[in-house]
Formats: structure tokens, C-alpha cells, sequence
């Protein structure tokens, strides 16, 4: 039974969810030759794409169990907790990306990878610059999706995960292409 | 509200945080994997088509397993060892379906792609997508189901921490997976 709930409420979003981040891969099939001339490139695309599932998976399952056990209501999306959640994961994520950054050069270092303060200060923006959208774009899918599935009752765990990593990654990776397009 | 001494935000903020910092480095590990197969990658049209889509999908299928997990724990269903059985049962096998499902679309996906866009015909993306998917499932499944219930044992939010642990551990695998794939394939 619960099987069957998982699979119909899950496949078809799945899909969806995976033909929409394909069309991120499409930007970043776009710039790939550029991506594989420089090794920090390559080396922190698994965390930016880790850095995308996570804020998606944290801000809708609190935002779930809120709901669950009554501190938040259908008709209170935009409340203060939700708020607070918001600005608690932009500080963060903010953090994570001067981070994530500085960890990637120091690694494509030890690797031989030469790089100067300009190419440090590129990398720094364009990292910060996705990372700060990929927030912006969680929360409002998932703000705007969270009602949709309530009203409907379907598990947003199931439905909500997938389509809000999924537009994440999608304008994530455009922007990220486009800042390496742009900057390198 | 105090939990342990400190406030819900001082709590989730140190959790969200350390586990963050903990899952960014697991990926750049991974990348660093990554970077060993740069050549292939040059060689292989569409595998950074594939490559979000991949990595989402371990992150959503886990993600949604160890969210759905953690609300069962968290409703007080632990002690009910017939219907936590059941349940675990029930979420291994839609889990692997949906990877295998999911995984071959995202292949399909990217091998139109090259094709129609970039003119190149690689039917191999495909079996990479694939195989490489149900690979990490068997590793990724068991891992996901123990680490939530371990960290609900342990007094510890799994909602805070799963959602970093399983997309890190599942970034690594997967990646590993991938560079395996891509090996014997290739």
C-alpha cells in the first residue's frame, strides 16, 4: 500500500523533476570545455549540486513537519517561523559558499592547478552568486508548491523534494554556466 | 524554546551548519574523483547533461526515503516492529523501481540531447545512467535507512542532518559509480 502511494505520487514528479535538471546539464554541456580547463570547475560541481538537494530537502521537510505538528496552518505559509527558516539557511548557505570556495581552490592547488587572486575572486562570486539564488529559488518553490500539495493531500516529502531541487538546479546551473561563460 | 541548554535556532543552526560543511566536503572529494575522469568526460558527449539530473534524483529518491522515515519515527511508530518492518519493506522496493525508472529516463534524456542538439550518437549514456544508478542504490538504501534511524536514537533531528548525509554519501557513491561505469564501458 504504501509502496504504491510512493510510486504514484512519486514517479511521474521523478521524471519531471530529472527532464527539468537535464535542462541545467544542457547549460553545462554548453560550457563544458571551459569547465574542463580549469580543475576547481570541475572539483566543485558535485558540492554545488549537493548544496542545491540539501536546501531543498531541509527547508520542505521543516517546513512539513511544522505543519504536522500544528505550528504552522494551510492558510500561515508566509508566517514568522517559516521567515526564520529562510534567513537561517540564506546565512548558511552564504557561509558554505566562501567555504566550499576556498576549500576547491586549496584542493586544485595540492593537484597543481595555478591560479592568482583575480581567478579566486572570480570563482568566489560566481559561487556565492548561485549558491544566494539557490535559496531564493528553494524557498519560493517550495512556499508556493507546499499549498498546492496540502490542498491536494499529497505527501509533500514526495512531491515537493523533487520539483524544488529540480527548479533549483535548473536556474542554478544556468547561472553558474552563465558566470563561467561570462567571467572565464 | 531550550533543547539541551541551547535555543531551537542556536541548535538547528549548529546542525544545519556542521552538517553542511561535513556534506561539502564529502563533494568535493567526490569532484575530486571527478577530476580523474576529466579526459573521458571530454570523450563522452552528454555526461554533464546527466549529471544534475543524476545527482538529484539520489538526492530526491533518498532524501524523500529518510524524510518519510523520519516522520514515521518521529509520529512514534518505532516500538511497532511489525509495521516499522512492513514499512521499511514497502520503501526499499518503490526506492529501487524509482532508480531504475528514473535513472534510465535521465539517460534517455541526455542521449536525445547530444543527439538531436549536438549531432553525436552515444548509447552508452544510457547504460552508464543506469548501471551506475543501481549500483549506488544497493549501498546508498541500507545506509540512508540505518544512519536516520541511528540519529533518531540518538536524540538528534534526522530532518536537520539526513538531507546533507544522504545527497554528500550519495554524491561520492554515485560519482564512484560513474567512474566505474565509465571505466568498463569506455
Amino acid at each position: 500500500m504504501i509502496g504504491k502511494k510512493i510510486l504514484k505520487e512519486s514517479l511521474k514528479v521523478l521524471i519531471l523533476g530529472s527532464l527539468i535538471s537535464s535542462l541545467g546539464g544542457f547549460a553545462l554541456e554548453n560550457v563544458k570545455d571551459k569547465i574542463l580547463l580549469f580543475l576547481p570547475l570541475v572539483i566543485i560541481l558535485p558540492a554545488l549540486a549537493n548544496m542545491i538537494g540539501h536546501a531543498g530537502i531541509i527547508f520542505v521537510s521543516k517546513i512539513t513537519t511544522y505543519f504536522y505538528t500544528g505550528k504552522l496552518k494551510l492558510n500561515n505559509i508566509e508566517s514568522k517561523q517559516v521567515m526564520h527558516l529562510f534567513f537561517l539557511l540564506l546565512i548558511i548557505f552564504s557561509l558554505a559558499s566562501v567555504y566550499v570556495t576556498i576549500l576547491t581552490i586549496f584542493v586544485s592547488y595540492l593537484k597543481g592547478f595555478s591560479f592568482n587572486f583575480i581567478f579566486g575572486l572570480k570563482m568566489l562570486i560566481t559561487v556565492f552568486l548561485t549558491t544566494v539564488l539557490i535559496v531564493f529559488l528553494v524557498s519560493f518553490v517550495a512556499i508556493i508548491g507546499w499549498k498546492y500539495t496540502i490542498k491536494n493531500k499529497i505527501d509533500p516529502d514526495d512531491l515537493l523534494i523533487p520539483i524544488t531541487t529540480s527548479i533549483a538546479d535548473l536556474g542554478s546551473f544556468i547561472l553558474f554556466s552563465l558566470l563561467v561563460f561570462l567571467l572565464f | 524554546m531550550k533543547v539541551l541548554g541551547k535555543t531551537k535556532t542556536e541548535k538547528d543552526f549548529i546542525e544545519i551548519f556542521l552538517s553542511e560543511i561535513l556534506s561539502i566536503t564529502a563533494g568535493v572529494i567526490a569532484g575530486i574523483f571527478l577530476a580523474g575522469i576529466t579526459e573521458k568526460i571530454e570523450l563522452i558527449a552528454g555526461l554533464f547533461i546527466l549529471f544534475p539530473g543524476l545527482l538529484e534524483m539520489h538526492g530526491n529518491i533518498y532524501g524523500s526515503l529518510s524524510a518519510r522515515f523520519g516522520n514515521f519515527l518521529l509520529l512514534g511508530n518505532l516500538n511497532n516492529k511489525y509495521k516499522l518492518k512492513s514499512f521499511v519493506k514497502e520503501n526499499v522496493f518503490a526506492s529501487i523501481f524509482l532508480i531504475l525508472i528514473v535513472s534510465f529516463f535521465l539517460g534517455l534524456t541526455a542521449y536525445l540531447f547530444t543527439f538531436f542538439v549536438f549531432g553525436v550518437e552515444n548509447k552508452i549514456i544510457i547504460l552508464v545512467s543506469v548501471l551506475s544508478s543501481f549500483i549506488s542504490s544497493i549501498i546508498e538504501i541500507p545506509l540512508t535507512i540505518y544512519t536516520t534511524l541511528w540519529l533518531f536514537k540518538h536524540n538528534l533531528d534526522p530532518e536537520d542532518i539526513m538531507g546533507p548525509y544522504v545527497t554528500s554519501i550519495g554524491d561520492i557513491i554515485s560519482i564512484l559509480s560513474i567512474v566505474i561505469m565509465v571505466g568498463v564501458l569506455i
